[in-house]
């Protein structure tokens, strides 16, 4: 053999090596698990089901992709299998440790989660606190208060983990300590619910009851709550599931519903709820159907929707929208009317349908009536919403237009002594009990307001 | 040229031979030079194919799933669909049997949260049912649970319907508690007693302030923010409002004398973020003890509780508590975890209660106490609502056996249909055996092993 010969044998040895190791390596590479498609929509069994077929076992960022997507789906235990692979393959990666970590105490193994955590911070996760409150929670899941105290106290003055160290301070009745913590957090996050309610506890505890008595007011109007990392899981665990399966194919109809894009788009949208009910797109479909007339389209997607979800406020809306479409206001009206009774978020649109439907009945009385709760309605939103002045300039109109609406009277009183306008907020507390006089909360906002 | 060829073929008697083979030998060696080129140049897109096309032919990764499963329930029980599934996903809120028209053969009366109404499944003669919703077309969006109690005292039995006003965590004021007044012939008519609230989740009766008349303690559960209220009855119909605690996430609040001074005390169970049951002393004349009690809790704000069931559980005349955990709904996907299942609270005296686990069936969402084995104790039906139902075989329904001495041992009635949100005990088809009868609520798994009202009927076996 010549020289070039002997070359080329030995590249084509070093070849068939190589194929020998790739077919070995194939032959040994462990396998994605694979998933029940029966546990899932069929779209989202198909999505999943590809992109295990697409991904390479031999990189650690697959086998997360993979975990992550089977986790958003609802399969914790394959997803687990899959964060562990992927941490051993990539040991340094603190984010994987972190997943994996989640879907551990998702799963209930709450010591393996900690170490997870743990391995976590020991990598320079980039939000320790975070890590450490998870520490934490998963020791109050152990029942060791002990060690949660430690690692919410880890994490520094992340809010979250300081509400929990006031809460187990006030369990073992360190109310002292509990307050001091409380205190500087109530007034970083006014518009948040749990310092003033821990606080209220904390005062009750150590005999301070009209203290006690004030912050449980505050909490009960604090329109929001604690942003902990908890909420910031469920958020990664929302985005993950946008990204594939029927989620990712309603967050694209979803924008072209907003975008109202008409015709074949709209039938795939229907299609799509066969595979995953939604009710609000539902809803939206409705009301595109009878704006374009299509009042036998309208009728099915209604009938399916109130199959679902019952006679509630909003399909007893749309029910009273589909027979104004068909030039059947009586009936409109009956359903409105029996919607209200219903009640639920958002009555505003249809106080604002029955006044009009009075007023075209040269019924005026009803008309101001109606109005007049489409005020209230608005204005007790406003309210609860923190957002006073809103709520008080709604009230006002509602009785103006109804004054023997007791209910909108107690929001203006409420909302009139949250601004600290006492005498407005006395008088308003004053005409609801003229009106109402076994009305508890009205007398409860007097003595409040005497107590300022 | 030509004889300088032939005189060196002359001199060469072998040449052409040689010469014949040195081609051939020539042509092999460029003929192999080719083979070793080509291979050398095809080998790599195979390999490379191989590399990327070739699923991979190991074993898939082991997956450990945990279950609750337990033995097969030695007792039999037939099944039967006492409200078929139907195309849509179940939202039963709550069941219970009881014999509504006293005419001796136990209904069932149950909250469906997709029909918004209160159903009551009317058992006309042995094993006929009639069914119809309470209060004729009345939409209750969507009820939580049905409480049977003549409010008015006419002699009649009234339905006190606790209305969440929605199924999903919320703040809204939806939530209201409605009555539902019997003329004496079951046509009811329909009173609001509490409206403008957060989601209410439980209104229980009981004359507390010692008058005569029937009170409701009220658990407003909301979502950040709830409440407990008692509502004092002044008139018929007619209630004043006091407020016992302000916390979210009260689930359930049985009434009962629980310290046997002759008047009746609430107990609370406040889920959420705080895990707690509370204890509400009444010292006569509806007023209660300023100094509220916690009477259990745990440092687990995840444990998930799901329902606080008064029963005598040691027969020793003062009223226990089971307390269930399993809840989970807060997350996506939900899994059993290890401190789920049922607790045992031991009244034992002075506002003591201890705590005893009695089960850890994962995601347990209610307990129904009943003598299923008819042995003289109470044992406990338990329903989950979160098992693992990923795994064929993991229980849906489970009743724990007492030896007599709160030794429990639990007992698998079935595996589906998933999903049971609330279950009850009694005697539908009169054997003298306690019958179970679970809802089912599914708000999110595509899973075609639901059901709505589902019925298991005791046969033989068991029993002493």
């Amino acid at each position: 053999m010549s020289p070039v010969q002997w070359a080329l044998a030995i590249v084509v040895l070093i070849e068939f090596s190589a194929g020998g190791w790739v077919a070995f390596s194939r032959l040994s590479v462990v396998d994605f698990p694979a998933v029940d498609p029966s546990r899932t929509d069929t779209i989202s069994a198909g999505d999943l089901e590809k992109l295990r077929l697409e991904s390479r076992p031999e990189q650690a960022s697959d086998w997360r992709r993979l975990a992550q997507a089977y986790m958003a789906y609802g399969y914790p235990a394959e997803s687990e299998a899959c964060f562990a692979k992927s941490a051993a393959m990539d040991p340094a990666e603190p984010e994987a440790r972190y997943q994996w970590a989640q879907c551990l105490a998702h799963l209930g193994r709450i010591e393996a989660s900690v170490e997870q955590l743990r391995q976590a911070v020991e990598r320079k996760h980039p939000r320790p606190a975070d890590c450490w409150y998870f520490i934490g929670r998963n020791y109050l899941r152990l029942e060791d208060p002990a060690r949660a105290e430690q690692a919410f106290r880890e994490a520094g003055d992340l809010p979250g983990a300081q509400l929990e160290l006031a809460k187990l301070e006030i369990r073992s009745g360190r109310l002292e300590a509990a307050l001091a913590r409380l205190k500087p957090l109530q007034e970083k996050q006014p518009r948040d619910t749990e310092p003033h309610l821990l606080r209220a506890r904390a005062e009750e505890l150590s005999g301070n009851a009209a203290a006690a008595e004030k912050f449980y007011d505050l909490a009960d109007h604090a329109p929001d709550r604690i942003r902990t990392p908890l909420d910031l899981e469920s958020e990664r665990w929302s985005a993950d599931r946008k990204t594939i399966g029927i989620d990712q194919r309603w967050t694209v109809a979803n924008e072209m519903i907003m975008a109202e894009k008409p015709g074949p788009e709209t039938a795939g949208i229907r299609n799509l709820l066969d595979f995953k009910w939604n009710s609000p797109a539902a809803e939206t479909l409705v009301i595109k159907a009878i704006n374009a007339r299509r009042l036998s389209e309208a009728d099915e997607l209604l009938y399916e929707l109130t199959q679902r979800e019952g006679h509630t406020l909003a399909v007893l809306e749309l029910h009273g929208d589909v027979c104004v479409a068909r030039q059947r206001p009586e009936d409109a009206r009956d359903y409105w009317e029996r919607a209200v009774k219903v009640g639920g978020v958002d009555p505003q649109d249809i106080y604002k349908k029955l006044a009009a439907f009075y007023q075209w009945s040269k019924n005026p009385a009803k008309a101001q009536q109606h109005t007049a709760r489409d005020h209230h309605a608005a204005g007790a939103q406003a309210f609860w919403r923190g957002d006073y002045a809103a709520a008080i300039e709604k009230l006002e109109s509602a009785v103006a237009a109804d004054p023997g609406l007791a209910a909108a009277w107690f929001y203006l009183g409420e909302a009139r002594r949250l601004s600290g306008d006492r005498a407005q907020a006395y008088k308003a507390y004053e005409r609801c009990l003229l009106i109402s006089p076994e009305h508890d909360r009205a007398r409860q906002g007097m003595k409040l307001l005497k107590e300022m | 040229m030509k004889t300088k060829n032939k005189h060196s073929a002359k001199d060469r008697p072998d040449a052409p031979k040689h010469e014949a083979s040195g081609s051939a030998v020539r042509r092999k060696a460029r003929w192999l030079t080719w083979l070793l080129l080509a291979l050398a140049v095809v080998l790599p897109g195979p390999i490379v194919w191989a590399w990327y096309a070739l699923p991979p032919l190991g074993a898939p990764l082991a997956v450990r799933a945990t279950p609750s499963t337990y033995p097969a329930s030695k007792l039999a029980f037939r099944k039967e669909a006492l409200v078929p599934a139907g195309k849509y996903w179940p939202r039963i809120t709550n069941v219970q049997v009881v014999d509504l028209d006293a005419d001796g053969l136990m209904d069932v009366l149950y909250c469906d949260g997709r029909r918004n109404g209160v159903y009551w499944r009317r058992q006309t003669s042995r094993g006929v049912y009639r069914e119809r919703k309470l209060g004729g077309d009345l939409d209750i969006a969507p009820p939580a649970h049905a409480t049977v109690v003549d409010l008015d005292k006419d002699g009649d039995v009234d339905v006190v319907v606790s209305v969440l006003g929605n199924v999903s965590p919320s703040d809204e004021h939806v939530g209201k508690v409605v009555w539902l007044e019997n003329d004496g012939q079951f046509e009811f008519t329909t009173h609001l007693i509490l409206d403008d609230e957060r989601r209410v989740a439980d209104a229980q009766p009981g004359d507390l302030d010692g008058d005569g008349d029937v009170d409701l303690v009220v658990a407003v559960f909301g979502y950040n923010h709830g409440r407990i209220l008692w509502l004092e009855q002044r008139a018929a119909g007619r209630f004043v409002q006091h407020e016992l605690l302000q916390a979210p996430g009260t689930i359930h609040v049985p009434i009962h004398d629980y310290d046997g001074d002759g008047d009746l005390d609430v107990v609370a169970l406040v889920s959420q973020d705080y895990e707690e049951v509370w204890a509400f002393e009444n010292t006569g004349g509806g007023a209660f003890e300023p100094k509220k009690r916690i009477i259990s809790y745990t440092h687990n704000f995840d444990v998930g509780s799901s329902g606080l069931v008064k029963c005598d559980l040691d027969r020793d005349g003062d009223m226990d508590l089971l307390w269930t955990a399993g809840d989970n709904l807060e997350i996506f996907y939900h899994y059993p975890q290890p401190y789920h299942g049922c607790y045992w609270l031991e009244n034992r005296g002075n506002w003591e209660f201890v705590k005893h686990r009695i089960s850890d069936l994962g995601g347990t969402y209610a307990a129904a106490p009943s003598d299923l084995d008819g042995d003289g104790d109470t044992d406990v039906v338990l329903a989950s609502m979160f098992n693992d139902w990923n795994v064929d075989g993991a229980a849906n329904l489970v009743w724990l056996e007492n030896d007599g001495k709160q030794n429990f041992t639990p007992w698998q009635i079935d595996g589906a249909p998933i999903l049971l949100a609330t279950v009850a005990c009694g005697d539908l088809d009169g054997d003298g055996r306690d019958d179970v009868v679970a809802g089912g609520m599914n708000p999110f798994l595509p899973d075609p092993r639901m059901g709505e009202v589902t019925g298991w009927f005791s046969g033989q076996g068991g029993g002493k």
